[in-house]
């Protein structure tokens, strides 16, 4: 009979600097939708996302990186001009 | 019909409580202790158990008045594990001597670091020499009726001593069985009304508690504590009999619990819950003819010495499996002591130490049998190879930590509930700070900042520090900076309310009466959200928590929140100043000011929480805007003790606005809003008078 056996590497003490996050899109249920027409680029819903995932395109309009984007839903709030919509991811 | 209901590891402690009529429980919570808590509390609230609740500041503080408590005569009980247990060790020590029968749960946790909050047994068994009665019990039906046992044993007057429960972290703390409930009138007969006499604080019964005895007299407690500890195993035998002739229920002899031994050759020696896995692999063992059984110590302290010097006449071969570890020995201490009791016997068995499930690591039924048959064949003749083993066996490879930096410091991929204002406050300190500095973090919500475990979100140095640790582990970086030139590095300690603000608050206001050269961003959610929701100083009046609860005798929070800014002005120090994450403009130009400053500097930002104030996770910031607009939250600095309101909304709007967009206020009646609105009419009136002065007056 064998026993079981774990083999890792690690460093002497638990540090990191492997750098990465989890994608949480799977804890989505609502996701927003930038309606760049009504935009008036003022970068509030960047701003406001608590993740630090809505990003400025080179044509100066916003989108989120829906890879990380947990559907809060504070950039439709914090909107200036309500041009974010909340829609049902399914 | 017995009644029986479904319940985990920790509701079934607190029923065990509420049946055995404690009248003092001291709480605060650390997973996965706090459940139990929670639902004394919620039992409190609703009217269905009498007892005062104390939930206090931190573990040292809790179980001090656990002390304090117990020292008046009264049935006291408190519960803790892991960094908790080492925090209130000071007073966990105490208790012994003192020979008070304080009942306190353990819900096995390992202790840091590495951190988690998976099981182990590293907590209970570093006080085992103490002078606590320590019951490890195997699932919540156990669970319940050891806590009726150990009230009834701690309190016998031929034992006088504290009880420690011990009960595996999630493996029983937060498993579902099916229990049964004892019947009230039962257990009050099972277990009387209590009298303590030998130590007592009672006006009409005058004594004093002493100390610094002459050496002889001190040690003469020590061996009196230490042969009455020991002779406790007969009353430990004797209500293990009493409560099986009453209740039907029996656990071993009270002192170990022999499983399937009938001609067996080996044992397997298990504690607490992982003598499930072993039931079965022995059974399954048993039928294929292997001559195994198993042997759970349920009582560690006083440890059973006759029982385990006779299981040397019966078993040839005794595998000892610990969920503890002595670093440097290489040993737990089950089989060191286990080994220690066989030593003077002519005919000992071979004892084989396995060291597993460190840390949560399970103890699957194969590695029982792995274990068994190293046993069996010990016994056949076959010799030792390891007197240790470690199972799992490890191989590892140590790396060198080779820092890269990178052009970005702020990566995504958080597992911070969605809507969680800490993150911004967070990630914009951050953006204004820069890189060349040295963040520090205590364990809270911000543990969650950096998500998979083993990966990080940040490409800068990010420390951290033990909950109440973080402003002197923050001091200490500092001042190891400044030993070697280099205290231009600013250092910021990032924390909640109830890491920095309560348990940590010793080493905050020492830090702040030193003037250490440090930044403090205390990140306000009203709550120990991280735990689930409990209460903390900073919580408002009123508010629903969960150790706050709201029923027929409770209506939320009863007292004010902790005025952690001008606790903090009050210290004297450079720079004061409140937040909130509605107004990051004015957040980050604090900060910057703060950079510039040198001494201690301390920023309070409010940090709406969607779980622990129960609102949308959309409404994050508009709570925020609208804390500021009815004055429910007031920014303002202070910079050399000069007071300056940094937003001053002309009119302010109706508190309600902001109370009743949030679950945690949605009980509040009529008068009660009444009451917070004319209480933040007279605070705002306040703050504009203090503005106009640019002091603070009285």
């Amino acid at each position: 009979m064998k026993s079981r056996v774990l083999k890792f590497q690690i460093h002497l003490a638990p540090v990191t600097v492997d750098l990465g996050g989890t994608k949480t899109m799977a804890w989505r249920t609502i996701k927003p939708i930038f309606h760049d027409e009504k935009c008036s680029q003022c970068g509030l819903c960047a701003t406001f996302c608590p993740e630090g995932v809505i990003f400025q395109k080179e044509d100066g309009f916003f989108y989120p990186d829906y890879e990380y984007c947990k559907g809060c839903g504070i950039c439709a709030v914090e909107c200036a001009k309500k041009c974010i919509e909340m829609a049902r991811e399914i | 019909m017995p009644n029986r209901e479904a319940l985990t590891g920790n509701q079934a402690v607190a029923v065990g409580v509420k049946l055995s009529r404690a009248k003092v429980i001291t709480s605060y919570p650390i997973t996965p202790q706090t459940t139990i808590v929670e639902e004394l509390a919620d039992m409190i609230a609703a009217g269905e158990l009498e007892a005062e609740y104390v939930p206090s500041e931190g573990e040292h503080g809790m179980v001090g008045e656990a002390i304090g408590a117990a020292l008046t005569g009264v049935r006291t009980f408190t519960s803790t594990c892991a960094q908790g247990f080492l925090f209130g060790y000071e007073n966990i020590a105490w208790i012994p001597g003192v020979r008070l029968p304080v009942v306190m749960a353990v819900t096995n946790r390992s202790t840091a670091m590495p951190l988690d909050m998976y099981c182990d047994h590293s907590d209970s068994m570093s006080a085992r020499d103490q002078g606590w009665i320590q019951l490890y019990v195997e699932n919540a039906q156990e669970a319940l009726d050891t806590i009726i046992q150990a009230y009834r044993i701690g309190e016998d007057q031929r034992v006088l001593f504290p009880v420690m429960v011990c009960l595996d972290g999630f493996f029983v703390s937060h498993t579902t069985e099916m229990v049964n409930l004892p019947a009230q009138e039962e257990v009050d007969e099972f277990l009387p009304p209590y009298e303590q006499k030998h130590i007592i604080l009672d006006p009409e019964r005058p004594m004093e508690i002493v100390g610094i005895l002459p050496p002889e007299r001190d040690m003469a407690y020590e061996f009196l504590k230490s042969s009455d500890l020991e002779k406790a195993q007969g009353v430990i035998k004797e209500m293990n009999q009493k409560f099986g002739e009453k209740f039907g229920r029996y656990y071993g002899n009270g002192l170990i619990e022999k499983i399937n031994c009938e001609g067996a050759e080996v044992a397997i020696i298990t504690l607490g819950s992982m003598t499930g896995n072993g039931r079965i692999a022995v059974e399954e063992m048993r039928a294929e003819g292997k001559k195994v059984g198993l042997i759970r110590m349920r009582t560690f302290r006083p440890f059973p010495k006759e029982e385990i010097r006779a299981l040397a006449e019966e078993f040839k071969v005794l595998a000892v499996i610990d969920r503890n570890l002595s670093k440097g020995l290489n040993e737990g201490a089950l089989f060191t002591e286990i080994k220690s009791i066989l030593y003077p016997l002519e005919k000992r068995p071979n004892v084989l130490g396995f060291i597993s499930g460190l840390h949560g690591v399970e103890i699957f039924v194969s590695d029982f049998k792995y274990m068994a048959e190293k046993a069996l064949a010990v016994a056949g003749g076959a010799e030792i190879e390891e007197e240790v083993e470690w199972i799992p066996r490890f191989e590892l490879e140590i790396q060198e930590v080779k820092p890269v930096k990178q052009e970005r410091i702020y990566y995504p991929g958080t597992t911070t509930c969605p809507g969680c204002a800490m993150a911004l406050i967070f990630r914009h300190g951050l953006d204004i700070i820069g890189r060349d500095i040295i963040p520090l973090r205590t364990a809270g919500c911000q543990a969650w900042q950096s998500s998979i475990p083993g990966k990080t979100l940040l490409n800068i140095p990010l420390g951290r520090s033990v909950l109440p640790g973080g402003a002197a582990c923050a001091t200490g970086v500092f001042r190891g900076l400044k030993a070697q030139g280099k205290d231009q590095t600013p250092v910021v300690l990032f924390g909640g309310d109830g890491s920095i603000g309560d348990m940590g608050f010793l080493a905050l206001s020492g830090a702040a009466e030193r003037n250490e050269n440090i930044i403090v961003i205390l990140y306000d959610n009203e709550a120990y959200a991280n735990t689930g929701l409990q209460r903390s100083g900073t919580t408002p009046p009123w508010a629903w928590t969960s150790t706050t609860p709201v029923g027929a005798v409770w209506r939320g929070k009863v007292r004010p929140k902790k005025d952690l800014p001008m606790i903090m002005a009050a210290h004297q120090v450079p720079y004061v100043a409140t937040a909130s994450v509605a107004y990051l403009k004015d957040y980050e130009q604090k900060v910057k000011k703060a950079l510039d400053i040198r001494g201690f500097r301390y920023l309070h930002v409010l940090s709406p929480c969607p779980a622990s104030w129960r609102y949308p996770s959309e409404k994050t910031v508009e709570l925020g805007r609208l804390a500021v607009q009815t004055g429910m939250w007031m920014l303002y600095e202070m910079e050399d003790g000069k007071f300056k309101l940094s937003v001053r909304p002309s009119k302010l709007k109706p508190v309600k606005e902001y109370l009743l967009a949030q679950g945690r206020f949605n009980h509040l009646s009529e008068e009660e809003l009444a009451s917070i609105q004319e209480e933040a009419n007279r605070r705002w009136d306040q703050m504009l008078a203090w503005d106009q002065k640019g002091e603070i007056t009285p």
